[in-house]
């Protein structure tokens, strides 16, 4: 059966996200990316608070007495998770070359397969620029970012500016880069992760079609990536390449690449081997992320209330949800989905969640292309981005990008850009004359 | 060969450019993420040829940083602790701030917020106050509070958010206001009889404000700009400065070790000039500007120190030289004993009910056992508030404070304890007497 027609029947089958069992939070203000879900008791309200603080944490430089917080860097990025994820909500490129990266990184690697399949570090440089080195540790160099503008004409003539991002990388603190393949990133938002980690596999790989069997156009696939805490294959799901097996991983991941904060899932410095000033640099503990404070982080990202969908039933959202589905947005973006029973925490499991994504990857055409495997993503392949409370991503932050670099201004962009196997889709929307397209952004603003 | 011309291509745009390297300003700073960024953002694109690169450290841990050889490279410090400003400049860790100073006051409500020699200069101010549910206060049938001593009031039974100053950075002042404005004794009477009423936040993750807003407390002591960031932000309630309170000002200095006095020089007037202090009025700011002409551009209803009718006075000095003993005195007295203080209370007031004169005079006993304290207030020569001070840093301070410490955590247990004992013993015989 045709994908999205699926999709538009299992939406009629369970037309209402009811009894959401207080995972979902009303706010709608800049707030509404921070809030608890509903009923934590006081233990785990303290947990939450405790992991609150350490994503808002400012890191230390080692040696310090705040020995709980220091050992940030040697080479880092930014000194909080909050500064790429302000409110925990979505980052943003720089608008030109002048601007810097306050919420962006560009992930950095070499031709050719890495360690257990993911992309391979560059020799000098390793899998990540960071462009802050600690106090006698020169940073690794500088990322700009020019425009290419051009226009995109909608059927009904109306023109749209969009804008190709060039990168660039210059001040090299360790010699010439020479060749390397890059990937920038913008921090995205961070509710409902731990509700996309409570969906069972199985669940995820029934909406896998790889080989693109029922002919829709569409072949979602899993990406398998290694599991650096039980040093085995994984099904990803994180990240913009679901090149990252849990939350916990996702996390410790990027206390080491933005922060320079070691864990037990990645106890050396994030120094190569000819980085001597970086590997001679005090640390701040080995680990200098205690278990019990990646467990607290983990917990504050498990229990992050989601923005509940808002004017639901007003005409415009309804025939902006209906447009969404006719011209394939569905059939990745996934609206439901239920978590596993099993989930833990066990508030989290067996709940009908509204994610809109499938978690799998998909070819999105060669614009996007990173030109950059990642596990097995190529680099015209990300993971479905999830929807949900993309309406209020312009309250919780004052400036937002959209797609994996920023490149995106607003939703409509974003749409744009989109092709591969979302082509299709595109051109529908295209097609579509202005009143229709705006009921269709105005559904997006309603998640 | 597609994939190949791309790789290229890539490689290509990677060719480093040649740019003239920016001068590194290095700035240490105990502001959070919503602040650095704000000023970071704005002071590059107004001087694209200097980056900034922030240090953060909290002002206890940034002292003996600030005062290593070359002050570990720092060119600024930017952050709310009058103290550190006051050590350093004692050090001669600070030098000249070369900038024009007009339109910046250097007294606010009575105090003196800037260096007098100018080695530090005042870069924003902030008040302490109270942050509460209008509704909340309404179903408890109290009026909005208009003194401290107002959340006494036994309708507020678990209804106060208070933070301790062992565990939140800005109770110190907080507490100590009250002890100034007071009295020593009747202040810290005070103290516990708010205590009483309240519900202890412990440390600084926890916060005042999302108490209050998530309804679990009617009212907390916070700051100002705690309370009025959380509304700007949505979360509703409304803040009041009771009629006597305290600000607490921020300053920046130059270091004296700085290769960077120009450009350091350009970032302090550009922190304190209209557009760096106009910066303050953002939602997730809401600090109050220094400079009183860029009131003139604040939100409708923004507060305003220089126009505020409270009383301000405060000896921030005197404060600073205590604030440690005043900690391990508050933890003995209210954090480690909260449930027997509240138990003590309790028990004396239902035994005070029609008490004879004999239960009387007995109940006078368990109150001045609860009302007791073990410490006369410490002046500025002190050796016990010395130590309590320096405590992180001298193992003999460390000694001296902790060996005052059990004792005080003694003396309260023993209080508290034979003030519930003595209310119990006249219940019960109350009890007998009635069978």
């Amino acid at each position: 059966m045709n994908r999205w027609l699926l999709s538009i029947l299992l939406y009629l089958v369970c037309p209402a996200w009811s009894a959401p069992g207080g995972i979902t939070t009303g706010d709608t203000s800049q707030r509404a990316y921070l809030m608890p879900m509903r009923g934590l008791n006081e233990q785990e309200l303290a947990r939450f608070n405790e992991g609150r603080g350490l994503f808002t944490q400012m890191w230390v430089i080692a040696p310090s007495r705040d020995t709980q917080v220091d050992g940030l860097g040697p080479l880092y990025n930014r000194i909080s998770c909050v500064a790429c994820h302000p409110n925990n909500g979505r980052g943003r490129a720089p608008d030109g070359p002048e601007g810097e990266m306050r919420s962006m990184l560009v992930r950095l690697s070499i031709p050719g397969p890495g360690p257990h399949g993911g992309p391979r570090p560059h020799p000098v440089y390793g899998d990540q620029l960071n462009e802050q080195g600690v106090p006698g540790v020169p940073g690794e160099g500088r990322a700009e970012v020019r425009y290419q503008e051009s226009v995109e004409v909608m059927a009904d003539g109306m023109p749209i500016s969009l804008r190709r991002p060039e990168l660039h990388l210059t001040e090299e603190g360790y010699g010439e880069f020479g060749p390397l393949l890059t990937s920038p990133r913008i921090g995205p938002a961070i509710t409902g992760m731990g509700l996309l980690e409570a969906v069972s596999e199985e669940e995820l790989l029934t909406w896998a079609d790889p080989n693109d069997r029922d002919g829709d156009g569409i072949s979602g696939r899993p990406n398998q990536v290694w599991d650096v805490a039980y040093g085995k294959p994984a099904l990803g799901r994180f990240g913009y390449k679901a090149n990252v097996a849990t939350l916990r991983q996702q996390i410790a991941g990027a206390f080491i690449g933005d922060l320079g904060i070691t864990s037990s899932l990645h106890r050396t410095q994030n120094c190569t081997s000819v980085q001597t000033a970086c590997q001679q640099a005090l640390n701040g503990g080995e680990p200098e992320l205690s278990d019990r404070q990646l467990d607290d982080i983990t917990f504050y990202h498990q229990v992050l209330a989601v923005p509940e969908r808002r004017n639901r039933s007003s005409s415009a959202v309804t025939q902006g949800e209906a447009l969404f589905h006719q011209t394939g947005c569905a059939a990745c973006h996934r609206p439901q989905m239920r978590t596993s029973k099993q989930a833990q925490p066990a508030r989290l499991a067996n709940q009908i969640i509204e994610p809109y994504s499938d978690l799998l990857l998909h070819d999105l055409g060669e614009p996007l292309s990173d030109g950059r495997r990642d596990f097995q993503a190529s680099g015209r392949e990300w993971r479905t981005a999830p929807l949900w409370g993309i309406g209020l991503a312009e309250i919780v932050a004052d400036e937002v990008g959209y797609l994996h670099d920023g490149r995106a201004r607003n939703l409509l962009e974003a749409i744009l850009w989109h092709g591969g196997e979302a082509a299709g889709s595109r051109e529908r929307f295209k097609a579509l004359d202005s009143t229709h397209r705006d009921r269709l952004l105005t559904f997006l603003k309603s998640l | 060969m597609k994939r190949l011309q791309r790789v290229l291509g890539m490689v290509a745009c990677l060719v480093s450019l040649q740019v003239q390297a920016k001068t590194q300003l290095t700035v240490m700073t105990s502001y959070p993420e919503s602040v650095v960024s704000r000023f970071e953002e704005a002071f590059e694109s107004r001087y694209p040829d200097i980056r900034l690169q922030i240090l953060w450290r909290m002002p206890f841990d940034a002292l003996p940083y600030l005062l290593q050889a070359r002050q570990g490279g720092v060119d600024v410090y930017w952050t709310p602790s009058q103290r550190n400003f006051l050590t350093l400049k004692a050090a001669g860790a600070l030098g000249p701030i070369g900038i024009d100073r007009k339109g910046l006051p250097e007294i606010i409500g009575g105090g003196r917020v800037s260096d007098p020699q100018h080695y530090y200069l005042a870069s924003e101010t902030a008040g302490y106050g109270l942050y509460y549910s209008p509704e909340r206060l309404r179903q408890l049938g109290v009026q909005v509070p208009e003194q401290w001593r107002d959340l006494t009031d036994p309708r507020y039974q678990g209804e106060v958010a208070l933070p301790v100053p062992s565990g939140v950075g800005y109770a110190h002042m907080l507490v100590d206001q009250l002890l100034q404005s007071e009295g020593w004794v009747a202040g810290w009477n005070l103290w516990r009889a708010i205590a009483r009423n309240s519900r202890l936040m412990m440390s600084r993750g926890n916060f005042v404000t999302d108490e209050v807003a998530a309804g679990r407390s009617a009212i907390g002591l916070t700051m100002d700009f705690f309370a009025q960031s959380s509304r700007a932000r949505g979360a509703g309630g409304a803040f009041v400065y009771p009629r006597k309170t305290a600000f607490n000002p921020a300053q920046i200095a130059i270091t004296a070790a700085t290769p960077h006095r120009a450009e350091a020089e350009l970032f302090v007037t550009f922190i304190l000039s209209e557009k760096g202090q106009s910066l303050l009025f953002l939602p997730d700011i809401r600090k109050l500007p220094i400079r009183p002409s860029v009131y003139a551009q604040a939100p409708e209803g923004y507060d305003n120190p220089f126009t505020l009718e409270a009383d301000l006075s405060y000896d921030a000095k005197k404060g600073i030289t205590r604030r440690g003993l005043n900690a391990v005195l508050f933890d003995a007295a209210i954090t480690h004993q909260h449930a027997h203080l509240i138990e003590a209370w309790d028990l004396l007031e239902q035994a005070q009910k029609d008490a004879s004169p004999v239960e009387r005079k007995r109940l006078d006993e368990a109150y001045a056992a609860l009302t007791s304290w073990p410490i006369e207030e410490p002046d500025e020569t002190s050796e016990l508030a010395r130590a309590c001070v320096k405590r992180a840093d001298e193992p003999v301070a460390e000694a001296a404070c902790a060996e005052a410490e059990q004792t005080w955590n003694r003396f309260f247990q023993k209080a508290y304890a034979q003030a519930i004992s003595i209310s119990k013993e006249i219940l019960a015989q109350r009890r007998v007497t009635e069978l």
